[in-house]
Formats: C-alpha cells, sequence, structure tokens
C-alpha cells in the first residue's frame, strides 16, 4: 500500500513535465523521420533512432533524473519521506523503477514510430524490429543507471558528467583507441546497429547491461554507506576542500588516462619491390623501377652514403634516419617531391642530373638529414639559413674541394641578390624576406657563400661548429622553449660558434664577394644574367574580365632595351598561385605558369579568369635559361585583385 | 548602478570561472604542444577567420551566450532576492539593465582575454616573414564576436523567462533554418550562423554587415520584450501563485503552439510518398544471396537485374577472392538524384531511372556488391580512413563492375575526361588520398574515373589478388589506427608485398600515353569570364567565352618524350578550332555557415551569340551566395553522352551594381 | 442594524489628508481570481507609530509591498510623503526602511559586504550606526547571511534600515519567528531608535500585543478592507461588552438605554449562562452620552485582543 501511494505522489508530482517530455522527443522524432526522408544519402527510419539515442535522449533522461531524484535528494523533502514508515531502500527502487520505465516506454514509442514510417524497402520482420528495441532497451538502461548514479552525489553530479562527457570524447576521438573493442561504442555503430541483421551482438549487449547494472549498484550502495550519511554529507552545497579534492581528483585521472593511450606500434615503411638499391649504416635505399636505371641509382646511393658517413664522424651524429629516394621518370628535373615518412622520403626524378642538379638533389637529402636532428623544426628557426648554407656548403665541399662551374654559378647569383638589394647582407633578420623575394636557391646561394667565406678566413673547423651550435641539438616543441630559445639570439650563438660577431662576419664576407667580382668565371656569368626587372597590374577590362598583365623594363643603362631583350637566350615565365589573406613563408610552385619570350615595353603575360576582386595572389617573374640551372627570379609580388 | 553591475558580476563568478577554465584548458593544451613559430603563426585562426567559418565554434559560443543568459534572472526569482532588489531605491530598468550589462561584460571579457593571449603570441614572433600582425582582422573578429555574444544574450534573456520551454522554442527556431535551408535553398540573413561568415577583401575581414544590422535590431526588441516579461513577474513567494492567469495561458499556448508548429512542418513532409505498407504494386524477389525490393512498374528491369545477379556476384567473389558472400537487401524503389546508388553495410539503395540502359543499371548493383563486400572483408576498416582510401573504394568498385558488366563505351570516355583533368589540371597521387583537399581543388566525381585508372594501374603492377588482399589487409589484426594518409597507404601496400611507388610510375605512365590518345579539340577552356549582379532580377550571371585549349598555358614547360625545344616555338601554337560542346554547367560552392547537410548546387549554362562571337551564359540565384564571395566550377560536356568535365574551383566576387 | 461606526475616513472622501505621511486610497489588488486588497484606505501621520493590525493573509504584506512599489496595484491611490508613489518611486523609496517579513538578503553576502552594496542606495547612509547596531545586536561582521537564524537576519534586515535614517520606517511582521525575550529587545530598540530620530513607524502585525507596547493608532484590516481606522483608545473605548445572566435576560433587550441608530452589535450570545453583547458605538455617541445601565447587566472588560476579535469577526 505504502508503495501504491509513493508512486502516486510521483505520478502526481511529475504528470505535467513527462507528458511535456514524451510530447516534445514524438514531435521532434516525427519532425526528424520526415527529414530524413527526405535527405539525400537516408537509408532506413532506424537511424533516427540512433539519432536520437546518441542525442537527445540523453537529455531526457537527465531531466527525469533530475525531477525523480535530485530534487528529493537536494531539497529538504528526503527527511519527510524517511520519516514515513516505510522500509529504507522501498522509496529509492520505486523512483529507480518509474524513472527506467518511463524512459524505455519513450525510447519503445521512438522505435514504433520509426517502423512505422519505415519503407516497404526496410523489410521490417519481426526480429529485426525486437533486436532494434533490444538494443535500445540496453543503450537506455545504461543512460538512466548513469544518471541515477550521478543524481545521488549532490553537488558533485556536475562534475562527474562532465569528467563522464571527456572520457567518451576522448574514447570516440583520440587517435589510436578501437572503439569497437568497447561494448556501449561498439552497440552504437553507426551501421551495424541499422544494418547488421543476422548475427546478435551479444558481447556488447552483455557487456553494456553489465556496465548499467555497475552503475546502478554503485548509485545503491552509496546510500548504504553509513546508513545514508554519504548521500547526506554530498547533498549539502560542498566547500573550497571539496572543489579542491575534486580538482585533485579530475587531473590524476587524466594524466593516468594519458599514460595508458601509448601509440601502438607499426615497422617501419619499405620498399617491397625488387628493383631497390640498399645500403646500410647510414641506411639509403633508392628504388629505380626499371633495371635500364639502375647504374644511376647505384651511384646515387653511393655518393650520399659516404657523405651522409663523413658527416656523421665531422658532427659526431648520434643517429642517420632513414633516407629513402624514388625514382619517378615522368617528373621535371627540378620537381623534388620531399616528405618525413619514418626518415628522409624523397621523390625525384635524376636521370638527366649534371653534377650542379646533383648538388641540389643532395643538399635537398642532407637538409631532410640535419632537419630530423632537430626535430623537424629547423626550417621554421630564424637560424633557416645556417641550415641551408651548411647543407649546399657540405655537399660542393665538405668531403672534396668545391667545382669551380658551380662556385662561379653560386657567387654570381649571390652577387645578384646583393647587388639588387643590398640590405640582404645582414642574413640574421632578412634571410627570410630574401628568400620570399628571390625564391630559395638565390637566398641558398647567400648563405651557402657565407659558409665558404667562413671556411676561407676560419677554416673548416669553423664551419663546423656554427653546424654544430644550430643544427645538432632537438628543438623544444614548447611555447615556453621558443621564448628561452629566444633570449640566446642568433647572433650570440653566432659569436659563441665562430668566434666572430654577426656584423664582422657579414661585412668580411661582403668585401671577400666583392673581390671576385672581377674573376672572368663570374664576370661572364654576371653578364648573362637579365637586367630586368618586372612589375605586375591587376586590370579589368570594360568588358569586366579581370586580368593580371606583367610587364618587364630594362635597368638603367640600357641603350636599346628592346633588341636587348630580344637577344636574351631564355624565356620570362610568369608564376602565380591564390595565397589566403596571411602572409606567412610562400614558395610559389610552378603548377600555374605562363611562358613568354622576354620583351620590354609591351604586356608580356596576360593571365585572365583565374582570380576575382578580393583575392590575393603571390606573383613571381622568373628568368630561365641555359647559363642558370634554377631560374632568377626578377620580381616577386603579393598582390590584392582590383 | 556601477554597485548593482559589481554585484552581478559577483553573482556570475560561478560561470565566469566555467568558461574562464575552458578557455585556459586550451590555451595550456597550445602552450605545451606547440611552438610559436612561423608554422603556428601560419595556422593562427585556423577553422575560425578561414574561409568556411567553422560551425562548431559558433554552436560553442550560443552555447555560452545561453548558459550565462540564463543564469540572470530564473535563479533570482527562484530564490525571492528579486524583492530585496526591488525593495532597494532603485528603478527596474536599472537593475534590468546592470544584470544584462554585467552578463554582456563577462562575455567581453572572456572574448578580450583570448584574443589578447592570441595577439600576444602572434606579436611575439618578430623574424617571421608574415611579421606584421593582423590588426584589422584581429579587431573585426573581436568586435564582431563581442556584438554576436550580445545578440545571443538578448536571445537567451528572452527565452529564460520561459525557463525549459524557451530551449524547446530555441529548437525550433535551429530546425526552422535547417528546414529553410533543405527547401528553399539558404535561410538568408535570419540565421544566427550567417553573422559568422568570413569574407575577405584582400588581408581584411569584411562583415556581413546587413545582416548584423537586422539581428541587432532583433536583439533591442527582445530585450524590450524580456524586460516587460520579466518586470511583471512576482517573485516566487509573492502573494498568491507564481504566474498570473495571463502568463499563464501565455505558457500553455506558446508550448502547444510550438508542438503544433512541429506538426504542421510534419504534415507536409510526410505526405511525400511514403509506401509503407505492402502496396499491391511492390514486390520482392529473392535470390541465393539477394532480396529485391522494387515497384511492379519496374519488373522489366528487375527481372534482367536478378537474372544475373548471382552470376555477376560469383565473378565478382572470384575478383576479390572472397569466399563468404555476402546475403544483402535492395532497395530498387528508391528516389535520391545525388547517387545512382548507395551501399551501408548489407544494405544496397539503387535509383532505377539514375541511368536508362539496363545494362548500366546492372553493373551499379555490382558496383554497390563490391562496396558491401570491401565493408564486409575489411570489416569496415577502410572507411575508417575514408578520406585516404575513397578514390580507392570508388575506383576499385568502378573496376571491378565495369570487368564484370563491360560497358567499353561509358568507361573509355570516362577514361578520356579524367587523364585530360589529370593533365590540365595536374592531379596527382597525393591529392588523391585526401578527400576534402581533392573536393576543395577538383570536381569530387573524378574519384570514380580516376580511381578506377589508379586501380587498373594496381592490378597491372600486383595483379588482380592484390584488390583483395588489400581490402583484408587494413582490417587485420594488428592494423595500426589512425595512421596519416600516406603512411597508411605505404604501410599496407607493404603488407600485401605490391610496391605503391611502382604502382605511381605505372599509373602516371599509364595516363601519359591516354592522354596523348585524347582529341584535345573536344576539350576547349574558358576564359574571359565576367560576373555581374543583376539585383533587379536577383541573379547573378557569369559569362565566359570559350578558347581552344593552349598547349602551353597550363602545361609545365617541357614533356620528357619531346627532346628540348626552344622557348619560342612552341610558345603559342594552338589547334584554331574546336567542338562547341553541347551542354554547359556551373557548381557553386555551398555557404559555409549552413547548419544542414546538403550538396553543392548546379545550375546549367545556355549558349548566347553576341555579334559573331559565341559565349555561355550561367544565371544563379541570389540565395545560393551569401555576401559577395562564393567559389564556383565550371563544366562541359566534351561529347554528347559523355559526363560533366569540371575545371578547377574558381572564387568569383559578385559586386553590386553600385559597388566599386 | 444600521452600520454607524464606520470610521471617519472611510469612503470616497476625493481628497488626499493633508500633513500625511502616508496614504493610501481605496486600493485594489488581486491576484488571478483571488483579490487581496478591496478598497483599501489608511492614513498616516508624521512622527507617530502606526499600528496595522490583520489577520494572516488579510493583505497585510502586500500592501506594504505596494507602499514599496514591489509589486503594481491594480487601482488606488498611494501618497508617500505628500506626493504620489509613481512620481518618483526612486527618491521616495531613499527615505523608507523597509524590514521584510521573510528576509531574503542574499546567502553569499556578508554584513560587511551587504553594507558596502546598500550604502550606495541611500544618500543619508550613515555607517556609524549600522556598526553600532550590528555590534549592539552581536551579529557575526563576517559569516555569511546564508548561515543566520530568522531572528539574526530579522536583527540585520532592521540594522540596515534604520542606518538608513529613514523618515518612514516600514516593518511587515518582523519578529515573525523570534522568541519573546528577542521579539522584547527588538521593540525596545524599534521604540527607542524611532523616538531619537523622531520618524514614522509604520508596524504590521498580527499579534496585539506588540502593537499595545509600541503603537498610538492602528488601522484593522480584514479581507482587504479597512475596519477600523484611529487611536488605540477611541477604539478600547468605542466597543464593550455586556452580560446578564440568561435567567434574567429578555430577547431584545439592551444594556442601556442607548438609542439604537448610535450603535453597532459585533456580536451576542450565549455563554457559560449567560448572555453577552458587544456594542460599538461612533465616536460622537461616545463623547456625549453617558452609559445608565439596566439592572442585572454587568460590564466585561475586553482587552485590545478581544476587541481586535469582535471587530474582525464580524467585518
Amino acid at each position: 500500500m505504502a508503495a501504491i501511494s509513493l508512486l502516486a505522489k510521483d505520478v502526481r508530482e511529475h504528470r505535467m513535465a513527462a507528458l511535456f517530455l514524451l510530447a516534445g522527443s514524438v514531435g521532434v522524432v516525427l519532425l526528424l523521420l520526415a527529414q530524413n526522408r527526405a535527405a539525400a544519402y537516408s537509408m532506413s527510419s532506424f537511424e533516427i533512432v540512433r539519432f536520437a539515442l546518441i542525442s537527445f535522449l540523453p537529455l531526457i533522461t537527465l531531466i527525469v533524473g533530475n525531477r525523480l531524484i535530485v530534487r528529493e535528494y537536494l531539497s529538504g523533502t528526503r527527511q519527510f519521506v524517511e520519516a514515513l514508515p516505510v522500509g529504507q531502500n522501498l522509496p529509492l527502487l520505486l523512483k529507480y523503477a518509474t524513472g527506467l520505465i518511463y524512459l524505455e516506454l519513450v525510447a519503445i514509442v521512438m522505435v514504433l514510430l520509426a517502423a512505422q514510417a519505415a519503407g516497404f524497402a526496410d523489410d521490417v520482420t519481426l526480429d529485426y524490429l525486437l533486436l532494434i528495441i533490444g538494443k535500445t532497451a540496453v543503450m537506455v538502461w545504461l543512460y538512466w543507471s548513469i544518471v541515477f548514479c550521478f543524481s545521488l552525489c549532490g553537488y558533485l553530479r556536475l562534475a562527474l558528467y562532465l569528467v563522464t562527457a571527456a572520457i567518451v570524447a576522448l574514447l570516440a576521438f583520440y587517435p589510436g583507441i578501437n572503439t569497437d573493442a568497447v561494448p556501449p561504442f561498439a552497440l552504437m555503430d553507426d551501421q551495424l546497429f541499422v544494418f547488421e541483421r543476422d548475427l546478435i551482438p551479444w558481447f556488447d549487449l552483455t557487456g553494456t547491461a553489465v556496465l548499467a547494472f555497475c552503475f546502478t549498484a554503485a548509485g545503491f550502495l552509496l546510500t548504504r554507506i553509513g546508513e545514508g550519511s554519504v548521500v547526506e554529507r554530498l547533498a549539502k552545497p560542498m566547500t573550497r576542500r571539496d572543489y579542491v579534492a575534486l580538482g585533485v581528483l579530475a587531473a590524476a585521472g587524466l594524466a593516468v588516462w594519458s599514460t595508458l593511450l601509448e601509440r601502438n606500434q607499426r615497422q617501419a615503411i619499405e620498399f617491397s619491390s625488387q628493383q631497390v638499391i640498399r645500403l646500410d649504416d647510414p641506411f639509403v635505399s633508392v628504388l629505380y623501377a626499371d633495371e635500364t636505371y639502375r647504374a644511376s641509382a647505384a651511384a646515387l646511393a653511393k655518393r650520399n652514403s659516404d657523405s651522409l658517413i663523413a658527416l656523421q664522424a665531422s658532427l659526431g651524429l648520434a643517429r642517420i634516419p632513414d633516407v629513402r629516394l624514388v625514382l619517378a621518370p615522368s617528373r621535371d628535373k627540378h620537381d623534388i617531391d620531399y616528405a618525413t615518412a619514418d626518415g628522409v622520403f624523397i621523390t625525384a626524378n635524376w636521370l638527366e642530373h649534371d653534377s650542379y642538379d646533383d648538388a641540389i638533389l643532395d643538399s635537398v637529402i642532407l637538409h631532410g638529414v640535419l632537419s630530423a636532428q632537430t626535430g623537424g623544426r629547423a626550417m621554421f628557426e630564424p637560424y633557416h639559413w645556417v641550415l641551408d648554407g651548411f647543407t649546399r656548403w657540405w655537399v660542393e665541399q665538405g668531403t672534396q674541394p668545391v667545382r669551380s662551374e658551380h662556385r662561379n654559378e653560386l657567387t654570381a647569383r649571390a652577387l645578384w641578390v646583393l647587388d639588387t638589394d643590398p640590405l640582404a647582407v645582414d642574413l640574421v633578420s632578412r634571410w627570410q624576406l630574401t628568400a620570399d623575394r628571390f625564391s630559395y636557391p638565390s637566398a641558398e646561394s647567400l648563405a651557402w657563400s657565407v659558409m665558404s667565406y667562413l671556411e676561407h678566413t676560419e677554416g673548416r673547423s669553423a664551419v663546423l661548429s656554427l653546424a654544430l651550435e644550430f643544427l645538432t641539438t632537438p628543438v623544444r616543441p614548447t611555447v615556453l622553449g621558443t621564448v628561452t630559445d629566444r633570449q640566446a639570439g642568433v647572433a650570440q650563438r653566432i659569436d659563441r660558434a665562430t668566434g666572430m660577431s654577426p656584423d664582422m662576419l657579414f661585412s668580411g664576407w661582403r668585401s671577400w664577394l666583392d673581390n671576385q667580382r672581377t674573376e672572368a668565371g663570374i664576370v661572364s656569368l654576371r653578364d648573362r644574367i637579365p637586367a630586368l626587372s618586372g612589375s605586375v597590374t591587376s586590370v579589368s577590362d570594360e568588358s569586366g574580365v579581370h586580368r593580371l598583365e606583367a610587364s618587364y623594363t630594362a635597368q638603367a643603362g640600357i641603350e636599346r632595351p628592346e633588341v636587348y631583350a630580344s637577344g636574351l637566350n631564355g624565356s620570362c615565365i610568369l608564376k602565380h598561385d591564390y595565397i589566403g589573406p596571411f602572409d606567412t613563408e610562400f614558395e610559389v610552385a610552378d603548377d600555374y605558369q605562363d611562358e613568354a619570350d622576354c620583351q620590354v615595353g609591351v604586356v608580356v603575360h596576360s593571365i585572365g579568369s583565374v582570380y576575382s576582386p578580393g583575392d590575393r595572389v603571390f606573383i613571381a617573374l622568373d628568368f630561365e635559361g641555359p647559363d642558370f640551372h634554377q631560374p632568377l627570379r626578377l620580381h616577386a609580388e603579393r598582390l590584392t585583385v582590383r | 548602478m556601477t554597485r548593482l553591475i559589481a554585484k552581478e558580476f559577483r553573482q556570475l563568478m560561478p560561470i565566469g570561472a566555467l568558461w574562464l577554465a575552458v578557455l585556459l584548458l586550451g590555451y595550456t593544451m597550445q602552450f605545451f604542444t606547440e611552438r610559436i613559430d612561423e608554422e603556428t603563426f601560419s595556422s593562427w585562426c585556423e577553422g575560425y577567420c578561414d574561409y568556411a567559418g567553422n560551425t562548431a565554434v559558433a554552436f560553442f559560443s550560443v552555447l555560452l551566450a545561453l548558459v550565462t543568459a540564463y543564469s540572470l534572472f530564473p535563479r533570482e526569482h527562484d530564490d525571492a532576492t528579486i524583492d530585496f532588489l526591488r525593495s532597494l531605491p532603485v528603478s527596474r530598468r536599472a537593475l534590468f539593465l546592470s544584470k544584462v550589462i554585467a552578463a554582456w561584460l563577462l562575455l567581453v571579457a572572456i572574448n578580450l582575454l583570448s584574443y589578447l593571449i592570441d595577439a600576444l603570441l602572434l606579436a611575439s614572433n618578430p623574424e617571421s616573414i608574415g611579421g606584421v600582425f593582423y590588426s584589422q582582422v584581429w579587431l573585426t573578429l573581436l568586435w564582431r564576436d563581442c556584438l554576436f555574444a550580445f545578440i545571443v544574450l538578448s536571445h537567451g534573456v528572452f527565452l529564460s523567462w520561459f525557463r525549459t520551454l524557451g530551449l524547446v522554442i530555441y529548437a525550433v527556431y535551429l530546425l526552422g533554418l535547417m528546414w529553410a535551408e533543405s527547401a528553399l535553398g539558404s535561410s538568408g540573413v535570419w540565421s544566427i550562423f550567417s553573422l559568422l561568415s568570413n569574407e575577405y577583401q584582400g588581408s581584411d575581414l569584411v562583415v556581413n554587415s546587413r545582416a548584423l544590422f537586422i539581428h541587432t535590431i532583433v536583439a533591442f526588441v527582445l530585450l524590450v520584450l524580456a524586460y516587460r516579461l520579466w518586470d511583471r513577474t512576482e517573485s516566487s513567494n509573492a502573494g498568491g501563485k507564481d504566474f498570473s492567469k495571463a502568463s499563464k495561458v501565455l505558457q500553455l499556448v506558446l508550448s502547444f503552439f510550438g508542438f503544433l508548429v512541429v506538426v504542421a512542418v510534419l504534415v507536409n513532409q510526410v505526405g511525400v510518398g511514403t509506401g509503407t505498407a505492402q502496396g499491391d504494386d511492390q514486390k520482392v524477389i529473392a535470390t541465393e544471396h539477394y532480396r529485391f525490393f522494387y515497384t511492379d512498374s519496374q519488373s522489366d528491369v528487375v527481372e534482367y537485374i536478378a537474372s544475373h545477379a548471382e552470376s555477376d556476384l560469383a565473378m565478382l567473389g572470384e575478383l576479390l577472392n572472397v569466399e563468404a558472400l555476402p546475403s544483402m537487401r535492395v532497395d530498387l524503389s528508391a528516389q535520391s538524384e545525388h547517387a545512382a546508388g548507395l551501399a551501408k553495410w548489407k544494405k544496397i539503395l539503387m535509383d532505377l531511372n539514375a541511368f536508362d540502359s539496363d545494362v548500366s543499371q546492372r553493373r551499379v548493383l555490382s558496383h554497390e556488391t563490391t562496396h558491401v563486400m570491401q565493408a564486409v572483408e575489411s570489416d569496415r576498416a577502410m572507411a575508417e580512413y575514408y578520406s585516404a582510401t575513397k578514390f580507392f573504394i570508388e575506383g576499385m568498385a568502378q573496376y571491378t563492375s565495369f570487368e564484370v558488366v563491360p560497358e567499353e563505351g561509358r568507361r573509355r570516355s570516362n577514361w578520356e575526361l579524367a587523364s585530360v583533368s589529370w593533365k590540365r589540371q595536374r592531379i596527382q597521387f597525393g591529392d588523391l588520398i585526401n578527400d576534402n583537399l581533392f573536393a576543395e581543388r577538383f570536381d569530387q566525381e573524378l574519384h570514380y574515373s580516376l580511381g578506377d585508372l589508379w586501380t587498373k594501374a594496381m592490378v597491372d603492377t600486383c595483379g588482380v589478388d592484390s584488390l583483395g588482399d588489400f581490402i583484408r589487409a587494413t582490417g587485420r589484426k594488428d592494423a595500426v589506427k589512425d595512421l596519416p594518409a600516406g603512411i597508411f597507404w605505404r604501410d599496407t601496400t607493404r603488407e600485401i608485398g605490391c610496391d605503391l611507388d611502382t604502382v605511381n610510375i605505372t599509373w602516371s605512365a599509364q595516363m601519359q600515353s591516354l592522354y596523348d590518345s585524347v582529341d584535345i579539340a573536344d576539350y576547349p577552356e574558358f576564359s574571359d569570364i565576367v560576373i555581374s549582379r543583376d539585383s533587379a532580377t536577383d541573379q547573378i550571371s557569369i559569362t565566359a567565352k570559350l578558347v581552344p585549349a593552349t598547349v602551353s598555358s597550363a602545361l609545365s614547360r617541357t614533356d620528357d618524350d619531346n627532346p628540348q625545344p626552344d622557348a619560342a616555338s612552341i610558345n603559342r601554337t594552338a589547334e584554331t578550332s574546336f567542338q562547341m560542346p553541347d551542354r554547359f554547367i556551373v557548381r557553386i560552392g555551398r555557404i559555409a555557415t549552413q547548419i544542414s547537410a546538403g550538396v553543392d548546387p548546379v545550375y546549367r549554362g545556355q549558349i548566347k551569340e553576341a555579334g559573331e562571337e559565341q559565349y555561355v551564359e550561367f544565371l544563379v540565384p541570389d540565395s545560393a551566395v551569401s555576401g559577395t564571395r562564393f567559389r564556383y566550377q565550371l563544366g562541359y560536356t566534351p561529347s554528347v553522352d559523355a559526363r560533366y568535365y569540371y575545371e578547377t574551383w574558381r572564387r568569383g566576387t559578385a559586386l553590386s551594381a553600385g559597388e566599386p | 442594524m444600521t452600520d454607524v461606526s464606520t470610521p471617519p475616513n472611510r469612503g470616497s472622501a476625493a481628497t488626499v489628508p493633508v500633513g500625511t505621511v502616508l496614504s493610501l486610497r481605496d486600493i485594489r489588488k488581486s491576484f488571478g481570481s483571488l483579490n487581496v486588497l478591496d478598497g483599501l484606505n489608511l492614513a498616516v501621520y508624521p512622527g507617530e507609530v502606526f499600528g496595522f493590525l490583520g489577520r494572516n493573509g488579510a493583505g497585510k504584506s502586500t500592501a506594504i509591498r505596494l507602499i514599496m512599489g514591489i509589486t503594481r496595484s491594480d487601482s488606488g491611490q498611494i501618497n508617500v510623503f505628500g506626493q504620489p508613489l509613481q512620481d518618483d518611486v526612486v527618491g521616495i523609496r531613499q527615505r523608507i526602511g523597509y524590514v521584510a517579513q521573510d528576509q531574503n538578503m542574499y546567502p553569499w553576502m556578508t554584513p560587511r559586504v551587504l553594507a558596502r552594496f546598500v550604502r550606495g542606495f541611500y544618500p543619508r547612509w550613515d555607517e556609524q550606526r549600522y556598526w553600532s547596531l550590528v555590534n549592539d545586536f552581536e551579529l557575526p561582521a563576517k559569516r555569511r547571511i546564508g548561515t543566520f537564524s530568522g531572528g539574526m537576519k530579522a536583527k540585520l534586515a532592521l540594522t540596515v534600515a534604520l542606518a538608513t535614517r529613514p523618515e518612514l520606517l516600514i516593518l511587515d511582521e518582523p519578529t515573525a519567528g523570534m522568541d519573546p525575550v528577542a521579539r522584547r529587545e527588538f521593540l525596545d530598540l524599534v521604540r527607542e531608535q524611532t523616538q531619537r530620530d523622531g520618524a514614522t513607524t509604520f508596524f504590521s502585525t498580527h499579534l496585539i500585543d506588540e502593537i499595545e507596547a509600541v503603537a498610538e493608532r492602528i488601522a484593522i484590516v480584514e479581507s482587504g478592507q479597512t475596519v477600523y481606522d484611529g487611536a488605540l483608545d477611541p477604539l478600547r473605548n468605542s466597543v464593550n461588552r455586556w452580560s446578564i445572566p440568561m435567567s434574567l435576560y429578555v430577547p431584545g433587550a439592551l444594556p442601556g438605554n442607548f438609542a439604537l441608530d448610535s450603535l453597532r452589535v459585533l456580536s451576542e450570545g450565549e455563554r457559560q449562562g449567560r448572555w453577552h453583547m458587544t456594542l460599538q458605538f461612533s465616536e460622537t455617541t461616545l463623547a456625549t452620552t453617558e452609559i445608565v445601565l439596566n439592572d442585572g447587566w454587568r460590564h466585561d472588560v475586553m482587552s485590545l485582543e478581544d476587541v481586535f476579535i469582535a471587530l474582525v469577526s464580524n467585518a
């Protein structure tokens, strides 16, 4: 009799809310079913049941838990109920049962609605329906038991819900966790829940049921400890001490959790084809895919292996990352694709390379090897020029004296850059901007010539000590690491490594470079550098077509510019690409380009209908001729299209 | 007044502490995992200030403002402390305003703090090329966020009078937006998320000022209404019932009205053909592994498909070395203008009027069956790497279905189109294995034909067994989860002993030879594109001329097989004539801030004459574009029955007539 | 039975009685279907301690909430300090000290924080007085109000009200839930403080002895109407009770030779063998006629409580 009166009281108290919640969820489910039918990729109305289960059903459970249990325990009415002549557990048991039955009712109504709305092709047979109802019922039981247990924890419940949500999010999204092994997640699988009809997921069902039972037991246990004193205690507002205890608990939980999640291991990737040359210690492997290319692949592997062995000796590097090279015959000669998959991974086409092109390829490989020493961060640091300069220096003259034609081309290019932009001499703060304006090959030539000057004045050991200072210690990947690194500025570190301050170094280098200006080889190369400068304008003609027009002008001192321009041996190329609103380091590829003969005083390039007003475009005007292996950037600009 | 605001602040302390904790959690994680260098700088407000804008962040700021609003008034009335306030010599308006201002200042403080930390991080990187700190973008984002917080706060203050019913009303509002977006194409200015759409004029952020203006007005109106409502409300222990009779009736009507709106939206939707019971014209044919559900009118096509179903299935099983063939249910009565067929686990959905010839329908069935086999054999591991394997999932299904049900003509034209796209738009394997980036630059349909060709290259390199082995390799027990795309491909191909790089070398060689066999004249290029907005008819017109494909314009300078030509000769030699394609199409990038799922809308183009020159005009409705910037992709059919050839995505600006 | 003893200012006196601190004219207020105040009239004069007597639910708290402007009346005219309430609600409230029936001050505030908060609203705030009262009442300055007992909250509320040096002090059943000792201490304090400031006190309660101890003029309200509004003594005199043994009682007889039109029979009935009659005389008849008792009738002493019960139960 007492049970009935208790039940009646709960029913009367929550009748309106229960009706409203049921009507609300039925309404939302009906709406979702209608939308699901119109949706393009919907296949079954039961997908809505799954969506409801993971979206608003937990919310409804929270509301029911709040009304049935939290209100009773947090407000004073609990003393009134306890005073009633009824068993200690009966009221709580009744509330648990009422809540569970009501929620199962809501869930089953949803499933029946979906079944009623299912199309003929859903082939809704009785056992299929029972399977769906079973899965839904178990999930709802899990939700209700979690809410029941947490509702008894008084003011702690908010924190407990947050921790549970965090754990669910971690399980669902953290890479490396196989959620199919965790029962509730496997049960709610987005396709198996609806479309697996033949085999019943007994493991997942029982797993979820056990979990639900544990939470229920925990809830009831909580009320039994110290005859409900714990629940009493938790019902009181939390003191500051409780908050602190909670914070420590949560932090410890997270720490333990993250240590549990070590990434599962896998074998390093490896070529499985037969046409591969492999050298060990340091590991260098080259895939050449066709017997005719075997010889060049072998030479490449040998050359790099020797160079790396010498480098490891002279810099005392502990470990050299694996180097893997893939020959892609269809690629363009200078299109070198660099990736860091288990060490250095380079795809290139070296079949038509001469020694200068080989030096370019070798320095890219070395760039990868050395960058790996600093955890792959050196290229984002202000001393990026030391990395590029040293790699080119080592490839050119690390183990054998530099070839004169290489030296001439690099020095000519360096002198051209300094003549065009005298500010570029301050490599410490301007190198990045120089690379942006003149492209990396030219910036690299500057850095290389500084290393050569250093070798010329202080000897080879100074260059090696500079590399040791910057390129061998891993960089700390934290904000704190950046700030402390910046304390010891690049200038002091140069001074420490080479004994010379940057100003002394750069001024000495500048005069050393000027002396080479008159050398025969260099003069002939510098004459073939086109004395042209470019400019780009964004125009839109009367019919509304937006164009980028580029034209060239000869520098002062050229008498008959037209004749001079047409006499140039090589072509002028406009390279362009869309960049976002923010200026960051950008290397325009040759995906979008327009090649034409160099002319002066006339619009040479006209790119129409690619960009529209408001776009920010990076435009480079390069000159490519037979004398220089890599293009010379005459002009570079970031333009907003009008 | 300031004293009241101070007290309100003191009361908002717990909520403020919560938001502060969430904010600082994010920053501490960044603090310990990122260096503030060139790389971090370039991704400063990734996902928030870039073109698409981020609905997840929008939802969080809405939640932030609503929860803060809900903590302002209900508590005071329930604890009856409002009477103490009302007994103080201060006007009711001052009470109301002090609460709203205090809540808004809290939200502004949170925004300001997060933007200040960003500014500190960005300005601390002097050596970066981007040393310039984007103050315009930073400031615009800041004041827009504060205004957005105010707007949603006013919604919250108004809705908090209705307590939990208020949340239902907001849910109905959001559902209404989704319905408008799917039914009318766009919810226009009424969606609060359109306030957060980002548009750039060069480096400057342009805000959707019309929408902001309208929503601010609505916000003020709601605040006045909320003031009226809260002012008339007695505290909980005032004499008599809490709500006066009038407001009780109002609440009942509103909850009833909310319910009515939901049912009304349903009624016009539910009416759409729901064949629930097995009508007389609906039939089932069962074969050993299939159960076909279809309507009587399609019985001849279905009989043809059913007759071949088992034999085709057997061939597929052979191709992929699948011993236990799965049993499947096929719904042939579906209509979906988005896909000819769809497969989820062991259920297939096919739209029989997608193709008119029966043979094609039969091929679609084997295409979808391959998908089911892929899912079952790999225990859906391939689906977990969806972005990296989508081209291969679709490609393999195309390859096997064309092998089982040969349609040489269609396959050939798909291949040619794919080879031109591959060559002209320089598509590499690296692009294929990243589905989102691929969709951002190229035509997503290319995944089918390019995937088919890549699978062919794989079969030619490692034999046909490699297909089945690959599927099973992805689902193997010790397979590592969540690898980056490139490494996943190398790891899995190594597992089945088929060298990925060799496959890629064969693939690009085959593509090149296929491209050389294509008649370039069928594939002209669009140029002289003009975009203008015709505000009279509320349409945006995109006109473009067609020009023969100039060999050098988009190609890289040299090809390997021909020797190094001198620069002058190849400059402008191009075919002068080209066939004018018969059908033209433009695809407009979906509005980023829409919350309902959907596909990019497409619109037909017409050929127009101007003097002796021909040009193509596409008319796009204004509703497809929010603001002035949009993304579009032009396309045409190279031959009568071929698919559409799309050029790469372009950015357009539809300035209204007045704007410069 | 003619109703003769209507209090002088009942009815529709349109003009505002001059010199009142507070006057309510024909106030009506209803909550949904329940009409709480049905034509209430009041007038309070400067410097006096005005008792506002009525049973629970008679509408006392609602009337006070109307005076304070916490709720709005459906109709009727409220004048405070001689000017209509709506004209300058804020200004008026600055000169009123209000002690509500159940204190709902912010539980998280401490007396120190409460002072700092309230100080800003009252130009005449007197900090020393606030702290001296807090010490007098031994209220813990640093503990949260949420942890205070009912009595302590009431004392704190009074402290705040008095610290504003109000011209009008409104107390709405302040001593509800207090033990007799605390109540007496509270009333002494009210009397002492009001005399010091010369403030007018509007004391609403249902406890008669409190009124007798403190108030000079009272109003009795019942089911939303003013049953009596005037000084205490005339009230006590105007209502008398006589009794006669049943054996001598002749139905219809009156205790004395009064003219029927000058009195009102509040109640009559037989109790413990005697017939009791409670009569109410109008002020004029009291002043003029000499009461000559018929034989057999005996005059019973009536306490203010008896008078109150007789008046209220008869309204």
